[in-house]
């Protein structure tokens, strides 16, 4: 996060200088992406540009800090993946705990395969083994920068919720990493 | 009710404050377990700044940016402030246009009136409406085109600086315009000028009276 400079940053911008812009782009943009290829892995580049077309329409009206820059700017993303989704007729997700697919991550040769990749695809893969609005929501929590308060805005839950299903994502996590012996 | 444990699901988990440090971003302490400790790990490097290939799309999202700055795309911002105020200034700038096109129309209109300047039936017009003198008209009843009209067309195409001099100069040089609008204009205004001989078209449509 660019922290005391976005003020400034986000003034600059909104005055029209691309030097701003890019600094606020090139900040927000790797987490974004991140975020995206967890709720829309087949289109994250493609949404993300719609996310951005969007955010610099609206960049002038917007005030705020930056924890709230952030949070529009992922509200807008995941409205977006939704359009997309729904575009795409995409399937329903069904919770990696009740399929089985868990132990089948646990199995040796997935658990080899994910102890090579000491990266954040191996981060975003543990992720993906999540029910989706637990991954969905630690994304937004741990990698956006967001409060429980403003992530549950954006999923349209609770803060208390919220902050359950973020604990119950990294309990699971955890266990995940502990189980496979992965070194992230 | 002290003495009486409660069961564990109705309290707080062992490990929250530990899970709440993970989602705030913080350093855990030293005897956090390891799992949890390589999970924090790995959800911290998702934060990280960009690594190499992670920033596509910048060029698209720069040149959207551009384009939304720049003064002629207003496009681009549909439905901002700025840009609503910017067409209400150039609304307001085209109105101001017509308005002072209407009231230069006008008085221009009526001083053309009152100089008896204008073509006959629109100078008739404007002396029923605006008091301005009547449309002269010619021997045969027909109105007639104004002098000053009738002086302006005279000369051939070949002497326009002739011509206006004889516009200017009333006596002497009108001949030869006189000449020069019989050959070049048969019709009413020449033969006007055949019974002045050359002579000051007031005068001239005076003595036709």
């Amino acid at each position: 996060m660019l922290g005391p400079a976005f003020p400034a940053t986000l003034a600059d911008a909104q005055g029209g200088d691309e030097l701003a812009f890019a600094a606020i782009f090139r900040d927000v943009q790797p987490v974004l992406l991140r975020y995206l290829h967890m709720i829309a892995p087949a289109a994250a580049e493609d949404v993300a540009a719609e996310t951005w077309l969007q955010v610099v329409a609206g960049l002038t009206g917007f005030s705020g800090e930056e924890r709230a820059f952030r949070a529009w700017l992922f509200t807008i993303a995941r409205h977006r993946a939704a359009d997309w989704g729904r575009a795409r007729g995409r399937r329903p997700t069904v919770p990696l705990v009740d399929s089985g697919a868990i132990e089948m991550l646990l199995a040796p040769d997935t658990a080899d395969v994910v102890i090579e990749r000491i990266s954040t695809r191996a981060v975003l893969s543990a992720l993906a083994t999540l029910p989706r609005d637990q991954g969905e929501i630690i994304m937004l929590r741990v990698v956006a920068g967001l409060d429980a308060a403003d992530v549950a805005r954006i999923v349209g839950k609770s803060s208390g919720a919220v902050r359950v299903a973020a604990h119950r994502g990294l309990r699971r996590l955890a266990d995940v990493v502990d189980r496979s012996g992965v070194t992230l | 009710m002290p003495g009486i444990p409660l069961p564990s699901w109705l309290g707080p988990e062992p490990d929250e404050p530990l899970l709440d440090m993970v989602l705030a971003g913080q350093t855990l302490p030293g005897d956090a377990p390891q799992g949890i400790v390589t999970m924090a790990d790995g959800l911290a490097n998702l934060a990280a700044p960009a690594g190499p290939g992670e920033l596509p799309g910048e060029a698209a999202a720069l040149t959207a940016f551009k384009r939304s700055v720049s003064p002629g795309s207003l496009s681009a911002v549909a439905g901002t402030a700025g840009t609503r105020r910017r067409r209400v200034a150039a609304g307001g700038r085209v109105r101001l246009a017509a308005v002072l096109a209407a009231v230069g129309i006008v008085l221009g209109g009526t001083a053309a009136a009152y100089a008896g300047a204008l073509p006959a039936p629109v100078q008739e017009l404007a002396h029923h409406v605006l008091g301005a003198p009547a449309a002269r008209h010619s021997s045969d009843g027909h109105p007639r085109t104004p002098p000053s009209h009738a002086a302006r067309t005279g000369p051939q195409p070949g002497e326009r600086g002739r011509g206006s001099l004889e516009h200017a100069a009333p006596h002497g040089i009108a001949k030869n315009g006189a000449k020069n609008a019989h050959s070049a204009h048969p019709g009413k205004p020449v033969r006007q000028r055949q019974g002045g001989h050359g002579r000051n078209p007031k005068k001239s449509s005076r003595l036709n009276r």
